[in-house]
């Protein structure tokens, strides 16, 4: 960065220096005045008459006609010189021109700049990037540097074209046209795969869903609404599905179904998912918004029956059972309240509660938990 | 660095051209030679600044700067090297920093060689230049600057368009902005000279050879732009008065006009005021030019509209411009007096009549081109205006401009007669009848359009070597004494001749091919044969095949002609997986009445046949080698000693001649 203002304030100063030196050099005393460039052409027209006449393009009487003209015009030329507009030279003028430039020129310059520009943003030529960095970049984009990437998906395509029924490969193409952000190629890959895919395979649908939001900016399409749905309705668990379809709410201005989606979107995950912080900021600002405590945000029964499902086998959700985990919960916060001491008690709470998707009374248990030291 | 230099260069070209904008204006103003001294070198700090920016962006592309945002969006790490660089004004951004880069260029050529001008004008034409530039400028730093950073940078560019990855298109944009920028000289000497209320003697003289560079530039940019159709698009055709072609052709008829108006003004002292209106509009038409094509107005009226700070700038700068500028004239055009009368039947006659005859064409175009766009904007509805009504507006404005462009040279300047200058052009009437003959005995198909443009070349063409044949004294004279003559002729007097001549051969390989183009759409199987103007074409086959970014299936084809070989053509059609994009690459076989031109299309079966589309363009390469000659007369020309006069010298003038007195 020192070095670009080096070089900015140099080329700044080689400027300055061009632009002052015809008002700071000895004054010129004696410039032609400006008929003199007039007449100057026509003697030269006169020359090229008389080089024409000479090489016989012209007839002496054209050659003459010629000449007087020319001779009228040098006539009244000269004539104009005689009440030219006198010359005048003013050093103060001068000199006020020259300082303004001084002050100005960089003053405006740095100014504009600095508003514009990035000075503290380095080069980053392709060949200098390191391979480290290159390699954590591209890692989350499918593992491969962009070129291979570029070239794998040139023979993926090429594969495609003579073999059209490949579901993986389509998904394949899906995916990394994902990561090279070709949103539109995306979703058609996707789609194809997703024609291709049995009843039951929910992440194509999801991933289908994924690309036509980014093919639209963000913005939730019909289509894209239809895909997510199709995912849920083939795999109640899939989570993506579900956080599209909530967004969907929030950006028709349904925060409470919002709310609620996130919501058991938070409690269908893995307490390690890294999309869980986002998720939950998602939610933490839909409730502000619409005044509810995030704290008292509980899953909706249907997940409370999968997470039950999960829990205990097989079984048809019903409300009685929703009731009966709560009811558990509830029993084992009661006991930890009499045994704070619980360590193992607080962590199993914690995740029961992170189950469920209140994420605040998990975060308070696990910090109990955290309190106790380990035996 | 180089990024962020680049940028702040730029900024500080925005800031000299202020200076040089507004110091040498007080300066012409106060008749002080130090202050309009400025201008000169100002104008060779921006060429400078500009440069530093460019050679920055230029840099950027070459080695893939992915923080550059133009970078991202126009390049790619794969690309061949020759598209980086080209890539670097294949874009909006680019593509005016481009332009900036030109104007700086020749202002800079200006400040530099400027020397045989007044000073006062020279300064207010630079000062004309720098408002120009500071208007560009600031359009580019503020809605379209190159120069605009990613952080954090791409992983990798977004690519070129991969019918842009062609060497014709690559050098199109540039040799267009030479062109258009180019009449930016004409244009400021213009509006300095209505600044100064007086057109001198010394303004045409430096207007004409400008205007003449700006013109051979545009006819090459131009021709590159109809050669790249021809051979890449696949249909055969090179002109298809498409509104982004419209707009390059504007200024080159306008500017063709004006080259033509200088010469009236530097002989003849008369046509100050039209010279001076026509350089603005010629200006004005490529600024409009740029307009069009830079702002998306022409895919639609609403396109416009998604960008509408880019839009409505550019609009707003049109607007200042021209406005301003015909607001200028308008108020002082009336003190350009002119020197020299001059009457209907003359020289000066009939350049007037070429200069109404291409404004007038001009004018069509402009309507043409702009009226589907009023049109959307007031009923929101699209209609086009294509080659018909072109060619109904075009042929017969062209046509009695063809028929005086034989006759003008012979006409002396100020007064003459026609009969002798049409006496002189019997060869002309007697080659345009055998040329019909010639035509009528060869072809099948009667085409008017044709046989017009055959009789007309065979006109314009003998008729310009008629007027060359009478300077050399030709056949009146031993041929010694008439290559002597030859070579002695002035050089714009000889690169009239060629220009005339080139235009002659130019109409013919237009007419020959407008009209008698064949065209065979089939599908072939590996074996099939097809004649097509007596040539017989087999089919060898198709292959995959790949190239360094592309995958292409390749056609071969055996050319024969009454079983004797002709030639073997492989014809492509490639697809860019990563851009998603299909082109054609049509196999070409020139010859000297036309070209064989083979274009390979999808495959109908497994068997292995194709669609293919196999086209005979009589005279073609006529076209091309007609406007090579143009551009070789406009060069030509250039080289004329008058271009080269030089400053005067300080000392009283003895009008008569004699001796010179120093005082």
């Amino acid at each position: 960065m020192i070095g670009l203002w080096i070089a900015a304030g140099f080329l700044t100063l080689a400027v300055l220096a061009l632009l002052l030196m015809p008002l700071l050099r000895k004054r010129s005393v004696a410039a032609p005045e400006r008929a003199d460039y007039d007449l100057s052409v026509y003697r030269e027209q006169l020359a090229e008459i008389d080089r024409d006449l000479e090489r016989d393009l012209m007839t002496a009487e054209q050659a003459d006609a010629a000449r007087i003209e020319i001779k009228r015009r040098m006539l009244a030329a000269a004539d104009t010189r005689d009440h030219a507009t006198p010359r005048t030279a003013s050093p103060r003028l001068a000199w006020g021109s020259a300082v303004t430039m001084v002050i100005a020129v960089p003053l405006v310059a740095f100014a504009l700049y600095w508003s514009l520009g990035a000075p503290q943003t380095p080069d980053l030529p392709w060949a200098s990037r390191p391979e480290p960095a290159a390699h954590a970049e591209t890692k989350a984009r499918e593992g491969a540097r962009p070129p291979q990437i570029a070239e794998a998906v040139a023979r993926l395509e090429e594969r495609l074209s003579a073999k059209p029924e490949d579901r993986d490969g389509w998904a394949l193409l899906g995916r990394s046209s994902l990561s090279m952000e070709r949103y539109d190629d995306a979703a058609n890959a996707f789609q194809k795969a997703m024609a291709l895919s049995d009843e039951n395979d929910a992440t194509i649908a999801a991933h289908y869903g994924e690309a036509l939001v980014a093919a639209a900016d963000g913005q939730i399409t019909d289509d894209a609404r239809e895909a997510f749905q199709t995912a849920v309705n083939r795999n109640p668990r899939a989570v993506k599905a579900r956080y599209y379809l909530a967004l969907d709410a929030a950006q028709q201005g349904d925060l409470r179904t919002a709310v609620q989606g996130w919501t058991d979107v938070i409690a269908m995950s893995p307490s390690d998912a890294p999309w869980l912080p986002v998720v939950r900021q998602q939610v933490q600002r839909a409730a502000e918004e619409i005044g509810v405590d995030p704290s008292t945000l509980t899953p909706s029964l249907e997940t409370l029956a999968l997470a039950k499902k999960d829990l205990a086998g097989p079984a048809k959700p019903d409300v009685d059972q929703a009731a009966m985990i709560r009811a558990m919960v509830d029993r084992l916060a009661a006991r930890l309240k009499d045994e704070p001491d619980d360590r193992d008690g607080w962590l199993r709470l914690a995740r029961a509660y992170e189950v469920l998707g209140e994420t605040e009374k998990a975060r308070k248990a696990r910090a109990r938990a955290e309190a106790i030291p380990a035996q | 660095m180089t990024v962020e230099l680049g940028h702040f260069s730029l900024v500080l070209a925005l800031v000299v051209a202020l200076v040089q904008g507004t110091i040498p204006l007080l300066g012409a103003h106060r008749n002080d030679h130090d202050l309009m001294m400025v201008a000169r070198t100002a104008a060779i700090a921006q060429m400078l600044l500009v440069g530093i920016a460019f050679a920055a962006l230029v840099h950027a592309y070459m080695v893939s700067d992915f923080s550059v945002r133009s970078v991202v969006m126009n390049s790619n790490s794969l690309k061949p090297m020759l598209y980086k660089i080209s890539g670097t004004w294949g874009n909006h951004e680019g593509s005016m920093l481009l332009w900036v880069l030109i104007l700086a260029v020749f202002g800079g050529v200006l400040a530099w060689f400027g020397g045989s001008l007044p000073p006062a004008l020279k300064a207010r034409a630079l000062a004309v230049q720098a408002w120009l530039a500071f208007g560009f400028y600031l359009f580019i730093l503020l809605t379209s600057n190159p120069f605009e950073r990613l952080v954090p940078p791409a992983v990798d560019g977004r690519g070129l368009n991969p019918l842009l990855q062609d060497p014709g298109l690559a050098f199109h944009p540039p040799f267009l902005y030479l062109g258009y920028v180019g009449f930016s000289m004409a244009f400021s000497f213009a509006i300095a000279a209505l600044i100064e209320g007086r057109v001198d003697a010394a303004w045409a003289r430096w207007v004409r050879p400008w205007t003449l560079v700006a013109w051979v530039f545009l006819t090459i940019g131009i021709t590159l732009g109809a050669w790249w159709a021809y051979y890449e698009l696949g249909w055969g055709g090179w002109w298809y008065w498409d509104p982004v072609e419209n707009a390059s052709f504007m200024p080159w008829l306008a500017g063709t006009a004006l080259l033509h108006s200088a010469i009236v003004v530097e002989k003849r002292d008369a046509l100050k005021g039209w010279t001076v209106f026509l350089a603005i509009v010629t200006f004005g038409l490529s600024l409009l030019g740029t307009f069009l094509v830079r702002s998306g107005v022409l895919t639609s009226v609403h396109a416009f509209a998604v960008d509408p700070a880019r839009g409505v700038f550019i609009l707003a700068l049109l607007l200042i411009i021209i406005g301003g500028s015909f607001a200028l004239f308008a108020w002082r055009g009336p003190s350009l007096k002119g020197g020299g009368l001059f009457q209907p039947i003359s020289r000066e006659g009939g350049l007037l009549l070429n200069n109404l005859l291409l404004s007038v064409a001009a004018a069509a175009v402009l309507v043409g081109t702009l009226y589907p766009l009023v049109y959307q904007a007031i009923t929101d509805g699209k209609i086009s205006v294509g080659p018909p009504f072109f060619n109904a507006v075009f042929v017969p404005l062209m046509a009695p401009l063809l028929v005086a462009m034989a006759v003008g040279p012979l006409l002396p300047w100020k007064r003459g007669d026609l009969s002798p200058a049409l006496r002189r052009l019997w060869v002309a009437a007697v080659a345009v009848l055998g040329v019909t003959a010639v035509v009528w005995s060869q072809v099948t198909d009667m085409s008017l359009f044709g046989f017009l443009g055959m009789a007309l070349a065979a006109w314009l063409l003998v008729g310009t070597l008629v007027e060359l044949a009478g300077r050399i004294r030709l056949f009146r004279a031993p041929i010694t004494d008439s290559l002597r003559r030859l070579a002695r002729l002035p050089r714009s007097a000889l690169g009239m001749t060629l220009a005339h001549a080139g235009l002659a051969i130019a109409i013919a390989g237009m007419a020959g091919a407008g009209a008698w183009k064949i065209e065979r759409i089939q599908v072939m199987a590996p074996g099939d044969t097809v004649t097509v103007a007596g040539f017989t074409y087999t089919f060898e086959g198709a292959q995959p095949t790949r190239g360094p970014n592309y995958i292409a299936t390749r056609g071969t084809f055996t050319v024969t002609r009454n079983g004797k070989p002709v030639a073997t053509l492989e014809a492509e059609k490639r697809r860019y997986p990563v851009e998603k994009r299909e082109t054609t690459e049509a196999a070409i076989h020139p010859t000297f009445w036309g070209d064989l031109y083979v274009v390979i299309g999808d495959q109908k079966n497994t068997d292995g046949a194709h669609v293919t589309r196999i086209y005979f363009n009589p005279m073609i390469g006529w076209l091309w080698a007609g406007v090579a000659v143009m551009v070789i007369g406009g060069a030509v020309s250039l080289s004329d000693r008058r271009h080269r006069v030089g400053a005067p010298s300080r000392r009283r003038a003895d009008v008569f001649g004699g001796a010179t007195a120093r005082s």
